[in-house]
């Protein structure tokens, strides 16, 4: 009887540990089957290609104006209206 | 000119600035066709200093003076002691917001009798030292401007109705403003002129910077040019040189050379001539030049002795020019 026990413990040990490893092999290749999404089958699925559409404008150059804008608000600069200056002549 | 641009007229330079550029002084900004102060209200200086250290000796002496400064300068002195936020763009300083009201208020609140605009130089944060001006002004504060003189007229003219004293930086000659300040001479003397017809009590600071403006010459010729300019009465200050920003290479202004300076300019007839940086010597003091009584006894930056009465040498009643009170 003891003997038997054990036995049949084993087997259904043996049973559950292929089950599970079938199982497991399954929802990493295919995780909508199963609707199973761990952090473990993530990690070893393959990454996904991400594809970076090309450019189609060409980059701009910075210009002065657009350098030194970002520093007069990044450091909180005043623009205060200055006095005694000429505009240019239209 | 070109499309966009503006000059500024404040200073000699007249800076012809494209969009998103700076005048000289680093400052003064050309934001989409208009020129702005980029320092207005922001202060990267605050400190309150003894009168004397301006140094002003004939000005409610003993007092207290509210300092501020803003970053930037319109003047390039290869000594400046204070390069490090007179060569820099505000950018690169610790600036805080100190608009024209509080200030005044600060100054108040610590019992400084006036403001003094300094460190840099009053005229690149110029909206911000007539703003705070004429709020000192209504409130009982004095506001003395510590300066080069890179001022043009019509800015000057309109900045003396509010100002009450100035310290003037003559520094040397024609050749030394262009080889050592990158600047011109000629502003400078405009400014004392305009400042006197004004009624801003003036005095005068030369620097002594040894091999490069302290030869006998030198020293004669400001001399000269000052009895020439403003007369006997606008003290004159002869100040130490330290090694400095981009001057490192030479040594401070021997004591001698100092006291050679002061005694010429004493024999050549200027009344009233001291010597700064230079801690207890004889001529921190103010004598009448009349009799020779000692009227205001120094030592250093302690309170001094004042011996006037009613701004009279209390020996002779020779009346000393300052504002005393």
């Amino acid at each position: 009887m003891e003997r038997n026990k054990i036995q049949n413990l084993l087997t259904a040990f043996f049973v559950f540990v292929v089950l599970g490893a079938t199982l497991w092999s399954l929802a990493a290749h295919e995780p909508g089957i199963f609707q199973i999404e761990t952090a473990l089958v993530q990690k070893f699925q393959k990454p996904e290609v991400i594809i970076i559409p090309a450019q189609e404008e060409p980059s701009k150059i910075v210009s002065e104006k657009d350098k030194v804008k970002p520093l007069i608000e990044k450091k909180q600069l005043s623009k205060h209206p200055a006095k005694f200056f000429k505009k240019e002549i239209q | 000119m070109t499309q966009g641009n503006v000059t500024c007229e404040l200073c000699f330079r007249f800076c012809n600035i494209p969009p998103g550029g700076r005048g000289n002084c680093r400052v003064r900004h050309n934001l989409d066709g208009e020129l702005v102060s980029l320092v207005y209200g922001k202060p990267c200086a605050v400190h309150i200093d003894p009168i004397e250290k301006k140094p002003m000796f004939h000005f409610l002496p003993g007092s207290r003076a509210f300092s501020i400064a803003t970053a930037g300068c319109n003047g390039h002195c290869l000594f400046c002691q204070n390069w490090e936020i007179s060569q820099r763009p505000p950018e690169e300083t610790d600036n805080q917001d100190m608009p024209p009201a509080a200030v005044v208020e600060n100054a108040l609140k610590t019992g400084c009798k006036s403001i003094a605009y300094t460190y840099t130089d009053p005229n690149i944060f110029y909206e911000y030292t007539y703003d705070t001006s004429v709020i000192a002004k209504k409130k009982g504060v004095k506001n003395v401007l510590v300066t080069a003189g890179f001022l043009n007229e019509k800015p000057l003219r309109e900045l003396a109705k509010v100002s009450d004293a100035a310290n003037l930086d003559i520094k040397g000659n024609a050749d030394f403003y262009r080889s050592t300040v990158r600047a011109e001479l000629k502003p400078v003397l405009n400014y004392l002129k305009i400042a006197r017809e004004e009624g801003i009590f003036v005095e005068i600071t030369n620097l002594l910077v040894p091999t490069l403006n302290d030869k006998k010459e030198d020293i004669e010729w400001l001399i000269k040019t000052i009895l020439d300019k403003a007369g006997p009465d606008v003290p004159l200050h002869f100040s130490r040189f330290f090694p400095l920003y981009q001057l490192t290479n030479l040594y401070p202004t021997p004591a001698e050379t100092l006291f050679d300076a002061a005694n010429t300019a004493e024999d050549l007839g200027v009344h009233y001539v001291y010597v700064g940086n230079l801690p207890s010597n004889k001529f921190e003091n103010t004598r009448c030049p009349k009799c020779k009584e000692t009227v205001v006894e120094r030592h250093g930056y302690m309170m001094p002795d004042v011996k006037l009465k009613d701004g009279k040498c209390p020996k002779c009643g020779e009346r000393i020019p300052g504002i005393w009170r």
